[in-house]
C-alpha cells in the first residue's frame, strides 16, 4: 500500500485543524485565537484500500518567513524531503479571501500539487464565485463546510484524481514581472547561514522578498474583486462589534476581573454537589468490597489502596471538567485575543509579552501544553521568561490539593451574605501564584540581558458563540486525559503504598494485621513509617509530619497524587472508610495533643503546593522548548527553594 | 462614521515586514477601531480584518488621513 503525504497548511486560525480532526477522527484541540496549533502532527486518513493517506497538520503562519518557533513547521516541510508533502490542502476562511491569496500565491511558487480549500464556518461565502476563481488559480478550489462528514468524500476524490494523475500545479500567471526565484529568496532567509554575515545580500534579498510580496498582493486584489461581491464586505461592517464593550478603556479590566471571579465561584459552588455524590458513592463501594470479600489481604488491597486511592482524586473530575469547560468557551469565543490585547502593557515591563497571557491562563488547566503554546511568542527572551513561569500557574492537578487542605483548614463562612470564605481563599491561591510568577519575569527580566526586540501584533478574530459540542468534547477528552492519565499512576503508587503500610521489617512475609484496619503504633513501625520518619526532619521545620512527608515525595510524580497518598494513610487505620478532609480533621498531634491540621499548617502546606516544581512532565517539557538542562534545573531548584521558605514562614507567623 | 486612513510609512523594517505579511502595507487604507483606541494598542480595521498594533511601536507608522 503506498503512502501519500498531505500536508494542512494555511493562515492561522482557518480551521486546520478541524479539517484534520474530520479526515482522521481524531480529537486535537482547536480554538477561536491563532496559535492554538504550535507544532507539526500527523494522523491517517484511509480513503479506500488502495490508498492511505499520511495527513499532516502544519500550525499557521502569515509568510514563508517565520517569525515564531512554531510557523517555522511550514519551512521544515518544505525543505526536508523526509516530510515533504505529494499535495497541500491550502486552508482558508471564506471571511477572510484575500489575505489567504497571498500566502497561497508563496506556497504555489513551490510547484507542490495543491487543493485550495475555503472554509464556510463564517456564512460569509455566498458571494464567492468559486469556479472563476479556480480557473484563475489553475487549482481545484471548494468551498466546505469542515464540520460536515459528507465533505470527506468530497476530498477523497478529489486527492485520488490528484494522485492518479499527479498534475504539478502551473504558476506561470504569477510570473509577470517577477525575474527571480521566489524558492531561493525562502530559502536564503531561513536556511542559509552566511547571509546574516553579509548585509548587502541581506537588503537584496528583503527587497526582492517585498517586491514579491506586493505584487501579489495587486494580483490578490485584482482576483478578489473579479470573484468576491462587495456585499460581502458591508456584511461584516453591519455586524455589532463587541470589542465596542470587551475592549473599552473603561469597561475592559471590570469586564476580565469579573469574568475570573465568576469562574472561580462557579467552580467551587457548582462541583459541591457532584464532589459530594461521588463521595457517597466511593464510600459505598468501598463497603460493599468490604462486605462480600470479607477481612483479607484482596479485600484490603481493593477497598484500602485501589478503590480508596483512585476515588479521592476522581472525585474532583467535576472542578476540573467546570474548569476546562469555562477555558474551552472563552477559547473558542474569541475573547482570548483581546485578553492578550489588555495585557500587554501590563507585561511589557515585566519582560512578557501580551502573547504571554495565553500559556499563563492555559497553565490554569495544565503546563505542560501551555509550555508548548509559548512558541507563539516571537521575541527569545519573552518566550524563555514565559517558560520558565508557566509552571507558577495553578494547574488542575493542584486543584484537588487546594480543595482538600481549605476544607480541612478553613472554616466555610459567607462573607457579605455570598462571597464564601473557602471560594475566597481558594481564588487567593490562583491570584497569590500569578503575581508570584509575574515577579519571577521582572526579576529574570533584570538577570537576563538580550538585545530588546520588541513589538506586538495582534490579529483579533471575529467573535462567535462557542459551539457548545466542541466545548462539551473538550470537557470530555482533558477529563479523561486527567483520570487516565493520573489513574494509572495512583493505582500503581496506592499499591506500593498499601504494601509499605501493611508490613513491617521485621515481618516482611506477613500482613501486619488480618483485620480490616492497622493501629497507628503498627503504621509507625512499618515500611512507609520508617521511610516517613527518616525524611521527617527535613520538613519540621514547616510542621509536615511523617505522613504529609511521604504523600509530598510521591507527588512529585504528579501533584494530584498527594490527595490519593493521605487517603491510603488515613483509612489505613479506620475500620471503614472515612473521607480525607473527616481524617484529617480528626488528626491528633502526639505532642500538643490538639488538631495536627491547625491554620498555620494548612497555610504553609497550601502556599508549598502552590508553588513547588512536582510534575516530572513539566520538567521534561521545559527541557525540550529551551533545549538545555540548565533551565529546568534552576526552575526546580528557585520554585521548590521558594516554596520551603514561603511556607516555613507562613507556619511560623502567629494567626491563631 | 468610519474615517479612513492610509499608511505612508513604516518605520521599523521587521514591523513593516509583518504588517506586510499580514497584508497591512504602505499606501492602504484603513480605518480606526471605531470606539476609543484600547490604552496602549492602537486598533486598526482594514479588508473587514481586526489587527491590534502596541501603541508604542504604531507611533513608527506614519498614516494620512484620506477622507472622512
Amino acid at each position: 500500500m503506498s503512502v501519500t503525504k498531505i500536508a494542512i497548511v494555511g493562515n492561522p486560525n482557518t480551521g486546520k485543524t478541524t479539517l484534520f480532526n474530520l479526515l482522521t477522527n481524531e480529537n486535537k484541540k482547536t480554538g477561536n485565537y491563532s496559535g492554538v496549533t504550535v507544532s507539526r502532527y500527523s494522523g491517517f486518513w484511509n480513503i479506500n484500500a488502495i490508498e492511505k493517506v499520511e495527513l499532516a497538520d502544519i500550525p499557521g503562519c502569515y509568510s514563508l518567513f517565520p517569525k515564531s518557533e512554531d510557523e517555522k513547521a511550514n519551512i521544515e516541510i518544505l525543505f526536508n524531503n523526509e516530510i515533504k508533502p505529494d499535495i497541500l490542502f491550502f486552508v482558508a476562511d471564506s471571511s477572510n479571501l484575500k489575505r489567504s491569496l497571498q500566502l497561497l500565491f508563496q506556497w504555489l511558487e513551490f510547484k507542490i500539487p495543491t487543493i485550495f480549500l475555503i472554509n464556510s464556518f463564517s456564512k460569509n461565502h455566498s458571494n464567492i464565485d468559486i469556479q472563476k476563481l479556480s480557473s484563475y488559480l489553475k487549482i481545484p478550489v471548494y468551498l466546505l463546510d469542515f464540520k460536515n462528514e459528507k465533505n470527506k468524500h468530497v476530498l477523497e476524490n478529489e486527492v485520488e484524481n490528484t494522485i492518479s494523475s499527479f498534475q504539478k500545479t502551473t504558476t506561470t500567471f504569477l510570473k509577470e514581472n517577477i525575474n527571480f526565484d521566489f524558492c531561493q529568496i525562502v530559502f536564503s532567509l531561513n536556511c542559509d547561514k552566511n547571509i546574516s554575515n553579509n548585509l548587502h545580500q541581506q537588503e537584496e534579498i528583503r527587497s526582492k522578498k517585498q517586491f514579491f510580496l506586493l505584487e501579489k498582493y495587486k494580483l490578490a486584489d485584482s482576483i478578489c474583486e473579479e470573484c468576491i461581491s462587495n456585499s460581502l464586505i458591508q456584511t461584516k461592517n453591519n455586524r455589532f462589534d463587541f470589542d465596542k464593550i470587551f475592549l473599552n478603556k473603561f469597561l475592559a479590566f471590570p469586564i476580565f476581573i469579573f469574568l475570573i471571579f465568576l469562574t472561580f465561584q462557579l467552580l467551587y459552588s457548582l462541583s459541591q454537589y457532584p464532589i459530594n455524590g461521588l463521595e457517597f458513592l466511593i464510600s459505598e463501594t468501598n463497603n460493599f468490597l468490604k462486605y462480600v470479600l470479607g477481612n483479607g489481604i484482596l479485600s484490603s488491597i481493593l477497598a484500602d489502596a485501589i478503590v480508596t486511592g483512585v476515588g479521592s482524586v476522581l472525585i474532583f473530575v467535576p472542578q476540573i471538567a467546570i474548569l476546562i469547560a469555562i477555558l474551552s468557551f472563552l477559547e473558542e469565543s474569541g475573547y482570548m485575543a483581546r485578553v492578550v490585547v489588555m495585557m500587554n502593557k501590563i507585561m511589557y515591563p515585566l519582560g512578557l509579552n501580551g502573547k504571554s497571557v495565553v500559556p499563563l491562563i492555559s497553565g490554569i488547566a495544565c503546563a505542560i501544553p501551555a509550555i508548548l503554546s509559548a512558541r507563539t511568542i516571537k521575541n527569545p527572551k519573552e518566550r524563555l521568561l514565559t517558560i520558565l513561569v508557566t509552571p507558577f500557574m495553578s494547574c488542575s492537578a493542584r486543584l484537588p490539593v487546594y480543595t482538600v487542605l481549605i476544607s480541612v483548614v478553613i472554616p466555610s463562612t459567607l462573607i457579605f451574605g455570598f462571597i464564601n470564605t473557602q471560594a475566597l481563599v481558594f481564588i487567593s491561591l490562583y491570584l497569590g501564584s500569578t503575581i508570584i510568577a509575574l515577579f519571577t519575569a521582572a526579576l529574570l527580566n533584570k538577570l537576563i540581558k538580550t538585545k530588546p526586540v520588541h513589538y506586538s501584533v495582534v490579529e483579533l478574530p471575529n467573535y462567535r458563540f462557542p459551539n457548545l459540542i466542541k466545548v462539551l468534547k473538550q470537557v470530555y477528552l482533558q477529563s479523561k486525559d486527567f483520570v487516565f492519565g493520573s489513574g494509572k499512576i495512583i493505582i500503581a503508587i496506592s499499591i506500593i503504598l498499601w504494601a509499605l503500610t501493611y508490613f513491617s521489617p521485621q515481618n516482611v512475609s506477613q500482613i501486619l494485621s488480618t483485620n480490616q484496619s492497622i493501629s497507628q503504633s503498627e503504621i509507625e513501625v512499618s515500611f512507609v513509617g520508617i521511610i516517613g520518619k527518616f525524611i521527617e526532619p527535613i520538613f519540621l521545620p514547616l510542621g509536615f509530619d511523617w505522613k504529609i512527608d511521604i504523600a509530598l515525595i510521591t507527588s512529585f510524580a504528579a501533584r494530584e497524587v498527594f490527595v490519593g497518598t493521605m487517603s491510603v494513610l488515613y483509612n489505613a487505620n479506620q475500620d471503614g472508610y472515612i473521607s480525607l478532609v473527616e481524617a484529617m480533621k480528626n488528626e491528633i498531634n502526639p505532642i500538643t495533643n490538639k488538631p495536627l491540621y491547625t491554620l498555620n499548617l494548612g497555610l504553609a502546606l497550601l502556599t508549598f503546593y502552590m508553588l513547588a516544581l512536582q510534575c516530572m512532565s513539566t520538567i521534561a517539557v521545559v527541557y525540550q522548548e529551551t533545549k538545555s538542562f540548565v533551565y529546568p534545573l534552576l526552575q526546580w531548584i528557585y520554585m521548590s527553594g521558594l516554596a520551603y521558605l514561603l511556607a516555613m514562614f507562613i507556619y511560623w507567623i502567629p494567626l491563631s | 462614521m468610519n474615517i479612513f486612513y492610509e499608511v505612508t510609512h513604516i518605520k521599523i523594517d521587521s514591523l513593516s515586514d509583518f504588517l506586510l505579511e499580514m497584508g497591512f502595507y504602505s499606501g492602504v487604507s484603513f480605518s480606526l477601531f471605531a470606539c476609543t483606541p484600547f490604552k496602549g494598542f492602537l486598533i486598526i480595521e482594514f479588508d473587514g480584518n481586526k489587527i491590534a498594533i502596541d501603541y508604542n511601536d504604531a507611533k513608527q507608522i506614519e498614516i494620512a488621513l484620506i477622507n472622512s
